[in-house]
C-alpha cells in the first residue's frame, strides 16, 4: 500500500502517533515533500488540540493583574466578579453561593472555576491550573514526543514565504499555535497572512484574536472578533465575542451580543446556552430557566439545560419536579456520582426516604474526587438530621472533613450541632475556623454574632 | 461644648478691651484651646475631612498635648469604624489627663466594641470610681441630669459586659442601678433579658410595664411586654400591647406573629393568616411565622398548603422538633401514617424528654398496625407525663385492643379518678370513648368503640 495513502488514512481515523510515524519515514526518503510535511504537521497538531471554547478558564493573575477591566467599583448587576450584595442576608436559607457570592450552578463547566477568582483560590490555598499553565504544559509534552530534535525549528522558519502560502500557512499556523504553545511566532504569521490576502479572510482575524487573547490584549482581539463578524457572522465568532466581555467583566454587554447573535440565528443552542448561564450568574434564576427552557424544547438531550433546570425546582421548593429533571438525566445515561447525590436529596425532602440511602450509597461509591466525596457526606449529614439522628450527623459531617478539610459549610454545620449538645466553645471554635476558611459564607459569621450576643 | 462656651465668653471679653490691652494681648502666647469650638462645629456638622485637617494642624501647633483634640480625633476615628486606632488614640489622650471619666469611658466603649469584654468591664469600673471621687467633684457644672444621663450610660455598658461574660448577677444589678438612675429603653430592655433568662417572668412584666409607661413610643418595649403577657397566659393584655405597638410601627413582624397568635388561639383562622401574611413580607425567613401560617391552613384542612409551609419551615430549621411534631400531625391527618411516623420518630430522637413526641409516635403506629410498639411509646410517654388525659386514655384505649383488659381497666380507673379529682381537662369525645369501653366491660359486648380521640390538636405557637 502507498505510505502516503496509509497515512491519510490513519489521520482520518485518528490515529496520529501512528500517522505521524509513517509520515517521518517518509520524510527521510523525501525530505522536501510538502504534502508529507503538511500531513504530519496537521497529526501533531490534532493530538494535542484543545477545543479553547469549552475548556477556558480564567487565568490566575485575571483580577489583580488586569488593566481591561473598566471599572473598579461596578455598581450592583453589572459585574460577575464582585460579590452580588443583592439582599445576602434575606437569602440564607435560600439557594447556596459560591465564595464569590454568585449563585451556584446546576453543572460544573470548564468556567465556573470551583473556588471562585484567582486570589480566592490563593487564599483558600487550593491548586489550579489556569490557561497559561495549560499552554506550558503543552508546550514541553510537544517537545518530549520528539526524540531527535523538534520536527520544526520555528526560529529557522521562513514566516513571510509560508503567509503567502495559502495551501500550507493554516496549518502551520496552528502547528505554531498548539503544538509549540509559541504565540508570539504565530502571531506574526497570523499577522503576515492577514495582510497577504488583504484582510479578506475572517478565519485569520479570529487566530489573531486567539492569539491576542492569550497575550492579554483583550481590546484589540474584540475589535478582531467585531471585524470577523461584520464579515461572516458565525456562531463560533459570536460566543468568542460573549467570551471576551465575559473575560473584562461587562455581562451586560454581553448579553446584548447573544440577542444580537439570536436574531440572526434564532433558537440557536450554543449561544442560548452562554445567555442562560450568564443570566443565572447575574442572579436572574426565572429569566436563566426561561433560556434554559427554549434549550430543551430545541435539544432534548441537553444535559446542562436539563440539570440547570432540575437544580432551580429543587431550590424552589419544589423537589418532586427536580426528581423528575434527574431522572431524565439519569435515563439518558448520565452515571455519576453528582447526580446520584441530587437524586437522593430530591427523594429526601419529596418525601422518598426508602431510595434516598441507596441514591447516596451510589453517590459514595461513585465518588472518587474527595471534594466530591466530603460533599456527599455533608448531604449524608442532612439525611441523619431529617431523621433526628444529631451524633449521625456529626460523624457524617466528620468524614466530610476527613475527605476535605477546608469545607467551609460542614465546619459551620458541625458548629451548630455542638451548640445544640450544649458544647457552646466548641461550637465558637468550629465556627472560627468556618469563618477563615470561607470569609464570604455568610452562616459562620451570623452564628458568631448569634453565640455572642447569647452567651 | 462647654470649652466651647468658656472660649466664647472669652473672646469676648478681649473684644471689649481690645484697646487697651493690645500690647499685652501680643506677648500672651495663644491659648491651646483656641479652636476647640470650631473643631466641634465641624465634627457636629459632619464636615469631617475639614475637621480632620485642622486637628491635624492644633496637634502639630501645641505639639500633642491639646487633650480636646486628641479626644475628638478619637471620637471621629470610632465613628470611621477605626476602633484599633481610636484606641489608641484615646489611650494617648488619657496620658494627658489620666482624671477625665470621659476618655476612660470611650476607651472603655472602644474596648467594648472590640470585644474584648473584661478589658472594657475593667475600664468602665474604674470610670465608675473616678466619677465617684472628688477629683470628678470638680466638674459637677456639666449639671445633674448629664451626670444621671452618663452614669446611667456607663452602668448600662458596664451590665451588657457582665451579661456577656455570663455574670447573671452583677448584670442584674446594674441594669437595675441603670433603670433607676435614667429612665432609658435599653436598660429596660435589659433589665428584661436578664430577668427572662432567669425565667422571672412576672418580675419581667412588672419591668416592662414600668418601662411602656416612661417610654410610651418605644415598639421593641411594647412588642417585648406582649410576648411576655403572652408566655404568662395573659393574652388580653398582650394583644393590648401588640396593638399599640403596631400602631407605631405598622411593619413589626414579632407583634404581628403575637397578633396572629392570639387570634390563632381564638381560632379565627382568616384573621390570624391575614396577619401572617403581612408579617411574612417583612420577615420571610421566620420559621415560627412559617410553622404558624402552616398550623392555620391545617386548622382550616388545607393540608397540601400546611405541609408546603410547615416544609418551608422546616428547610430553615430542620432542628426544630416543634415543626417535625407539626408535620407529623399533618402527615396524620391526610392519612399518611408512615411519613408521619418519620417526622415523629425525628421529633423524638431530637427531644427525647419530651411526652407529647412519644404520644404523637404511638399513634402513628396505631395508625400503621403496630400495637406493640404503640402501646411502648405510650407507656413511655406517660412516665413523661403523667397527667395527660389523651395518654392515658389512648392507652386504655390500646390495652382494650390488645386484649389485655386488666391493665385496660387499671387505665380507665385512673382516668376517672383524675378527671374526678380534676386535674386534668376532658373533653366530650374522651368522655365518650371511656365510657364506651368501660360498657363493653360492663356489657360484655362485642363492639368497637370509635377511635376518634387519636389525633390530638397540639398547635406549637412559637
Amino acid at each position: 500500500m502507498d505510505p502516503m495513502y496509509l497515512a491519510l488514512s490513519l489521520f482520518r481515523r485518528r490515529q496520529y502517533d501512528k500517522c505521524v510515524e509513517i509520515c517521518s519515514e517518509i520524510l527521510e526518503k523525501q525530505p522536501l515533500d510538502q504534502a508529507v510535511w503538511c500531513l504530519k504537521m496537521r497529526a501533531l497538531t490534532q493530538r494535542v488540540y484543545v477545543d479553547e471554547l469549552e475548556s477556558e478558564e480564567n487565568e490566575i493573575e485575571d483580577d489583580f493583574l488586569d488593566s481591561n477591566v473598566v471599572a473598579t467599583a461596578p455598581r450592583p448587576g453589572t459585574s460577575l466578579k464582585t460579590p452580588s450584595s443583592v439582599n445576602t442576608n434575606k437569602s440564607l436559607g435560600a439557594r447556596p453561593r459560591t465564595s464569590t457570592g454568585r449563585p451556584i450552578s446546576g453543572v460544573v463547566r470548564p468556567s465556573t472555576s470551583r473556588c471562585g477568582s484567582g486570589l480566592e483560590r490563593l487564599r483558600t490555598s487550593r491548586g489550579s491550573t489556569g490557561q497559561s499553565a495549560r499552554a506550558i504544559r503543552l508546550g514541553t509534552a510537544a517537545i518530549l514526543s520528539q526524540k531527535d530534535g523538534p520536527f520544526i525549528q520555528v526560529s529557522r522558519l521562513n514566516l513571510s514565504k509560508y503567509a503567502k502560502n495559502k495551501l500550507l500557512n493554516k496549518s502551520i499556523f496552528e502547528y505554531l499555535l498548539y503544538h509549540e504553545g509559541d504565540v508570539r511566532n504565530a502571531m506574526e504569521l497570523a499577522v503576515l497572512a492577514t495582510q497577504a490576502c488583504e484582510f479578506k479572510d475572517w478565519w485569520w482575524k479570529i487566530q489573531l484574536a486567539k492569539c491576542y487573547i492569550a497575550l492579554n490584549l483583550v481590546r484589540e482581539a474584540e475589535q478582531q472578533i467585531r471585524s470577523a463578524i461584520k464579515q461572516t457572522p458565525h456562531i463560533e465568532n459570536y460566543i468568542r465575542l460573549i467570551r471576551i466581555y465575559i473575560r473584562i467583566d461587562q455581562p451586560l454587554t454581553a448579553t446584548e451580543v447573544c440577542k444580537q447573535a439570536l436574531e440572526i440565528f434564532p433558537n440557536d443552542v450554543s449561544i442560548m446556552t452562554e445567555l442562560a448561564r450568564l443570566t443565572e450568574e447575574l442572579n436572574e434564576p426565572q429569566a436563566s430557566v426561561k433560556y434554559y427552557r427554549n434549550i430543551v424544547i430545541q435539544d432534548a438531550m441537553n444535559t446542562e439545560a436539563i440539570a440547570c433546570i432540575g437544580m432551580y425546582h429543587f431550590y424552589n421548593n419544589q423537589p418532586e419536579l427536580a426528581l423528575r429533571y434527574y431522572r431524565r438525566l439519569l435515563a439518558m445515561g448520565a452515571h455519576s456520582a453528582e447526580l446520584y447525590n441530587n437524586l437522593g436529596l430530591c427523594c429526601l425532602y419529596s418525601q422518598q426516604l426508602d431510595l434516598t440511602l441507596a441514591c447516596f450509597q451510589r453517590a459514595l461509591d461513585l465518588a472518587t474526587d474527595p471534594l466530591v466525596k466530603a460533599d456527599v457526606w455533608y448531604n449524608l449529614s442532612y439525611v441523619a438530621i431529617a431523621a433526628g439522628d444529631v451524633s449521625l450527623a456529626i460523624q457524617c459531617l466528620n468524614l466530610c472533613l476527613c475527605a476535605d478539610s477546608s469545607h467551609a459549610p460542614a465546619f459551620n454545620n458541625l458548629a451548630v450541632l455542638h451548640h445544640k449538645n450544649g458544647k457552646t466553645h466548641l461550637a465558637k471554635a468550629y465556627l472560627v475556623t468556618a469563618k477563615g476558611h470561607q470569609p464570604a459564607l455568610p452562616e459562620p459569621v451570623f452564628n458568631l454574632n448569634v453565640l455572642q450576643n447569647d452567651h | 461644648m462647654l470649652l466651647n462656651g468658656r472660649e466664647n465668653l472669652h473672646s469676648a471679653s478681649v473684644s471689649g478691651k481690645t484697646l487697651k490691652k493690645e500690647t499685652a494681648k501680643c506677648l500672651e502666647p495663644a491659648p491651646m484651646e483656641k479652636f476647640n469650638w470650631l473643631i466641634h462645629l465641624q465634627h457636629v456638622r459632619g464636615e469631617i475631612g475639614a475637621c480632620k485637617e485642622l486637628i491635624k494642624e492644633e496637634i502639630a501647633r501645641n505639639q500633642g498635648k491639646h487633650e480636646y483634640v486628641y479626644f475628638k480625633q478619637g471620637i471621629i476615628a470610632k465613628e470611621e469604624g477605626n476602633l484599633q486606632e481610636a484606641l489608641e488614640i484615646f489611650q494617648k489622650c488619657l496620658k494627658l489627663n489620666l482624671n477625665n471619666h470621659r476618655i476612660l469611658k470611650e476607651v472603655a466603649k472602644c474596648l467594648y466594641e472590640m470585644k474584648r469584654f473584661r478589658l472594657a468591664l475593667n475600664a468602665f469600673l474604674e470610670t465608675e470610681q473616678l466619677m465617684k471621687s472628688p477629683d470628678w467633684q470638680l466638674c459637677y457644672f456639666i449639671g445633674k441630669y448629664q451626670r444621671v444621663f452618663k452614669s446611667n450610660t456607663s452602668k448600662l455598658f458596664s451590665a451588657e459586659t457582665y451579661m456577656k461574660l455570663g455574670n447573671l448577677e452583677k448584670a442584674k444589678e446594674y441594669a437595675n442601678k441603670s433603670v433607676k438612675l435614667g429612665k432609658q429603653e435599653e436598660s429596660y430592655l435589659l433589665l428584661i433579658k436578664n430577668m427572662t433568662l432567669e425565667k422571672d417572668f412576672r418580675s419581667a412584666i412588672a419591668v416592662a410595664n414600668a418601662g411602656v409607661e416612661s417610654c410610651p413610643e418605644s415598639v421593641k418595649l411594647l412588642t417585648e411586654a406582649g410576648l411576655l403577657f403572652l408566655k404568662t397566659g395573659q393574652s388580653q393584655y398582650a394583644f393590648e400591647r401588640f396593638s399599640q405597638a403596631l400602631a407605631l410601627d405598622q411593619t413589626c413582624s414579632r407583634a404581628l406573629l403575637g397578633i396572629g397568635c392570639i387570634t390563632h388561639r381564638h381560632e379565627e383562622y382568616d384573621v390570624a393568616l391575614s396577619k401572617y401574611k403581612i408579617a411574612v413580607l417583612y420577615d420571610p425567613e421566620s420559621l415560627a411565622l412559617w410553622n404558624n401560617i402552616g398550623m392555620c391552613f391545617y386548622s382550616k384542612q388545607k393540608y397540601i398548603a400546611a405541609i408546603s409551609c410547615l416544609k418551608r419551615s422546616l428547610w430553615l430549621a430542620p432542628l426544630n422538633w416543634k415543626i417535625l411534631f407539626n408535620l407529623a400531625l399533618v402527615h396524620l391527618a391526610t392519612n399518611q401514617p408512615a411519613s408521619g411516623f418519620n417526622f415523629a420518630c425525628a421529633a423524638v430522637n431530637l427531644r427525647p424528654d419530651l411526652g407529647d413526641c412519644f404520644a404523637l409516635l404511638a399513634y402513628t403506629l396505631f395508625e400503621l398496625n403496630d400495637l406493640e410498639n404503640a402501646l411502648r411509646a405510650l407507656k413511655q410517654a406517660h412516665s413523661l407525663i403523667a397527667a395527660d388525659a389523651f395518654v392515658i386514655a389512648n392507652a386504655g384505649l390500646l390495652l382494650h385492643l390488645q386484649g389485655r383488659n386488666e391493665e385496660s381497666k387499671e387505665f380507665l380507673l385512673k382516668f376517672k379518678t383524675l378527671s374526678e379529682q380534676g386535674e386534668i381537662t376532658v373533653t366530650n369525645e374522651m368522655t365518650n370513648l371511656v365510657e364506651n369501653i368501660s360498657k363493653f366491660y360492663s356489657d360484655n359486648l362485642v363492639k368497637r368503640p370509635d377511635v376518634t380521640s387519636n389525633t390530638e390538636l397540639a398547635e406549637d405557637e412559637v
